[in-house]
């Protein structure tokens, strides 16, 4: 972009948020509204001091980092204003890329982007980091309209269509930068938003910076509770990517879709939705398609869902994520899996999922069972076939909120091949076990473990995590985590690690979270979102203020 | 050097920030007039972290609906107090938890409690909603939070569970991110205190 362009619409950023500063300082200065006027936060601050995390790899080890995030928001009557200034910098740095001239924390950046609104920290041997404004929003809500300028997030449906969300574990928050009204009434919501697309800039999950794809996106809502039992919903999104396929040509994707909730039908409650898109690549239309539907139906004791999900070449894609070397994806259908599973594409798939629950009220029990069928990529020469089966109880006990729960399961993936032969690819047993036991006073002993057990081409690998530890109601806790992953071999690679995490609680408004020692890393998939975490040896401190 | 010390400014102002809301905190922790005996436990809800009504920040609005699709505005709730509690159907302690705040809603609803569970479950996981509120009979309302407002408003840093407890002018009196065992009785203390002003 155009440094004189870039200057235009910086100024224009700046300009509207210094409006949104006086005029809240304006109504803050009328006595009236001023008592009403309130600031609070949260301020997060990690310190990381890394190891040699043995990880096969070299140039992420011995450093030194600190990352701070503050996130504050002013209210007066109806207008808050949010924003959230992240910051992140390396002392002792590794000798990997992070620090590097050619790097984004590096005094040159690769690209002006005006609406990141930044500060890059100068590159030097001893340290770098970039300090960025990486949230900020305006909010006016009316009796019966809200309008939203700057940074929101979005979803439509049930995500397939578009599902912007915060997911900052994982370290894949993206969001709207632009405008969003609504119309709020009883029975009727309506919605309108439009904007560019920004991402979390410092992935502090493999330390790097992302660069803002800046894709364009935009739609509207509707919601009409027709009665008390039924509701109606449509909606549509347009989305054009910033990079291009072909540079003459403009890729986009419009997608409409509707959805129908129907309750209390002899005690069944039934969701559907429908979709259909159309996508311009390189200049070749393409059609997508796809629908979603449950089902759930409660007697007495029993409960049965069942869900169903289609997907024919439907997708929200956007520019390449230059942390994950992946487009970016704007939507997230619902996986019809456990969260901590692993999912091929939801781009082209056909599955089912059927859970049944049997509780037992009166003596706090739970058992039930829960089946997966998802065939990827259907239509392609190479489809993936899931089967995921597992089942388990809750148990809780005593006066005191004593309660158990294990799962078992059973997962397997085949392929097709050309010829048509259907070979295993991998397979996994699953075994989890969560258990909190009060003892005296506020203390609780509490264990938690995950394990997989799982065949990868024949060849077996086990990974898993376990927690033990002793946590005492509004004071804090003191766990030791034994983490065990042999996927990888070699003498520099760990398969054995040990940590041990203590948190505290200060009052009201302080909390710490200590960690020292080495963690597995691996795939690990938090609220639906799967990253490569890498291992972790060394020490960590968390704090955290609210004020 | 002047980024240098843009980034020191930064972290200072973070830290500062921190350092006030500790004093603020301090404050805030001085026994309040209003103190009310737990009878098991003796502590007043200043000792539990109960913030001084001057200390107190006035909650963000939000707007989300109910599993039948009716709307709740806090905003529309002020003059009761208000019992914020995000949770997940993946977040075991929230499981835990969930069942001690539907008792708490029903055990204060005529006192002029209001409580409301926001599930921030994402497409993969919301169609378990439903089967968790029947599994655990919750009677108190739970919305669903999908392109997370309310946790934007009220629980920034995405925990789950995360208790929030709004006084009857529409401040927050109270957070609290997790759950252990014991918890519930510190709250229905502190709940009490805010029915009580």
């Amino acid at each position: 972009m155009a440094v004189s362009n870039s200057r235009g619409w910086h100024q224009a950023c700046l300009l509207a948020l210094s409006t949104c500063l006086g005029l809240f300082s304006h109504a803050a200065a009328a006595d009236d509204l001023f008592e009403d006027a309130s600031i609070r936060g949260t301020n997060t601050t990690v310190i990381e001091g890394w190891a040699d995390n043995k990880n096969g790899r070299e140039g992420d080890d011995n450093f030194v980092l600190l990352v701070n995030r503050l996130e504050s928001t002013a209210e007066v009557g109806d207008l808050s204003v949010t924003a959230r200034l992240d910051a992140m910098e390396f002392g002792l740095p590794p000798t990997g890329a992070y620090c590097s001239a050619e790097s984004a924390f590096s005094d040159a950046p690769v690209d002006v982007n005006p609406l990141a609104l930044e500060l890059r920290h100068q590159a030097s041997p001893g340290n770098c980091g970039v300090i960025t404004l990486e949230r900020i929003s305006a909010v006016w809500e009316g009796d019966a309209f809200v309008l939203r300028a700057g940074d929101f997030y979005r979803q439509l449906g049930h995500g397939i269509a578009l599902a912007m969300r915060k997911v900052s574990q994982a370290g894949i928050d993206r969001a709207i930068r632009g405008g969003e009204v609504t119309y709020e009434g009883e029975s009727l919501s309506l919605s309108a938003f439009g904007g560019t697309v920004v991402a979390a800039n410092l992935d502090s999950i493999n330390r790097r910076y992302v660069q803002d794809p800046l894709d364009w996106l935009a739609g509207a809502e509707g919601l009409l509770a027709a009665t008390d039992d039924v509701q109606l919903g449509f909606f549509g999104v347009y989305g054009q990517p910033q990079e291009r396929l072909l540079p003459d040509s403009i890729d986009w994707t419009a997608t409409g879709g509707a959805t129908l909730r129907v309750s209390d039908v002899l005690g069944a409650t039934f969701d559907f939705e429908v979709l259909a898109q159309q996508r311009a690549l390189a200049g070749a239309l393409q059609q997508g398609s796809g629908a979603y539907a449950t089902a759930q139906y409660g007697a007495g004791a029993w409960s049965f869902l069942f869900e169903g999900m289609y997907l024919n070449d439907l997708q929200q894609r956007g520019s390449l994520n230059t942390s994950l070397d992946t487009p970016f994806l704007y939507n997230q259908p619902p996986t019809l899996e456990r969260i901590d599973q692993e999912v091929p594409n939801s781009r082209d798939l056909v599955g089912g999922r059927t859970r049944v629950e049997w509780s037992d009220f009166e003596h706090n029990l739970l058992l039930y069972g829960n089946g997966v069928v998802r065939l990827n990529d259907p239509g392609e020469a190479a489809p993936l076939l899931q089967v995921h089966v597992f089942g388990g109880g809750e148990w809780g006990y005593g006066s005191k909120g004593g309660r158990v729960s294990s799962a078992l399961g059973y997962r397997d993936e085949v392929q097709s091949s050309r010829d048509g032969e259907w070979r295993q690819v991998r397979d996994m047993w699953l075994f989890d076990l969560f258990w909190i036991h009060p003892l005296t006073g506020d203390l609780a002993l509490h264990i938690a473990s995950q394990n997989q057990f799982w065949r990868l081409e024949g060849l077996p690998y086990q990974r898993g995590s376990t927690f033990i530890g002793l946590e005492k109601a509004g004071r804090g806790s003191a766990t030791v985590e034994i983490g065990y992953d042999n996927q990888n071999s070699g003498a520099d690679v760990r398969q054995a690690f040990l940590a041990a995490i203590a948190s505290l609680e200060l009052g009201q408004a302080w909390s710490a979270r200590a960690t020292v020692g080495t963690q597995r890393g691996g795939l690990k998939c938090v609220a639906g979102v799967c990253r490569d975490f890498p291992p972790f040896a060394g020490a960590r401190l968390e704090l955290a203020a609210r004020f | 050097m002047t980024k240098r010390v843009f980034t020191s400014l930064s972290l200072t102002l973070g830290l500062l920030v921190a350092g006030f809301a500790s004093h603020a905190a301090a404050d805030g922790a001085v026994p309040a007039k209003q103190a009310v005996q737990s009878a098991k436990a003796h502590k007043t809800a200043a000792d539990l972290g109960l913030k001084a009504p001057k200390d107190r920040a006035k909650a963000s609005n939000f707007r989300l609906r109910d599993l039948k699709g009716k709307s709740v505005k806090l905003s529309k709730l002020k003059g009761d107090v208000v019992l914020v509690s995000f949770w997940a159907t993946w977040c075991k302690p929230c499981l835990q938890e969930l069942p001690h705040i539907d008792a708490l809603a029903k055990k204060y609803k005529k006192k002029g409690l209001t409580a409301l569970a926001i599930s921030n479950d994402g497409p993969d996981t919301a169609a378990r909603i439903p089967s968790v509120v029947s599994r655990f009979r919750l009677g108190l309302p739970v919305l669903h939070d999908k392109a997370g407002k309310a946790v934007a408003a009220l629980n920034p840093r995405g925990n789950n569970p995360f208790t929030v407890l709004i006084d009857k002018k529409g401040r927050i009196a109270y957070a609290h991110e997790g759950y252990a065992p014991g918890d519930e009785a510190h709250v229905d203390v502190l709940v009490k205190a805010l029915l009580a002003e």
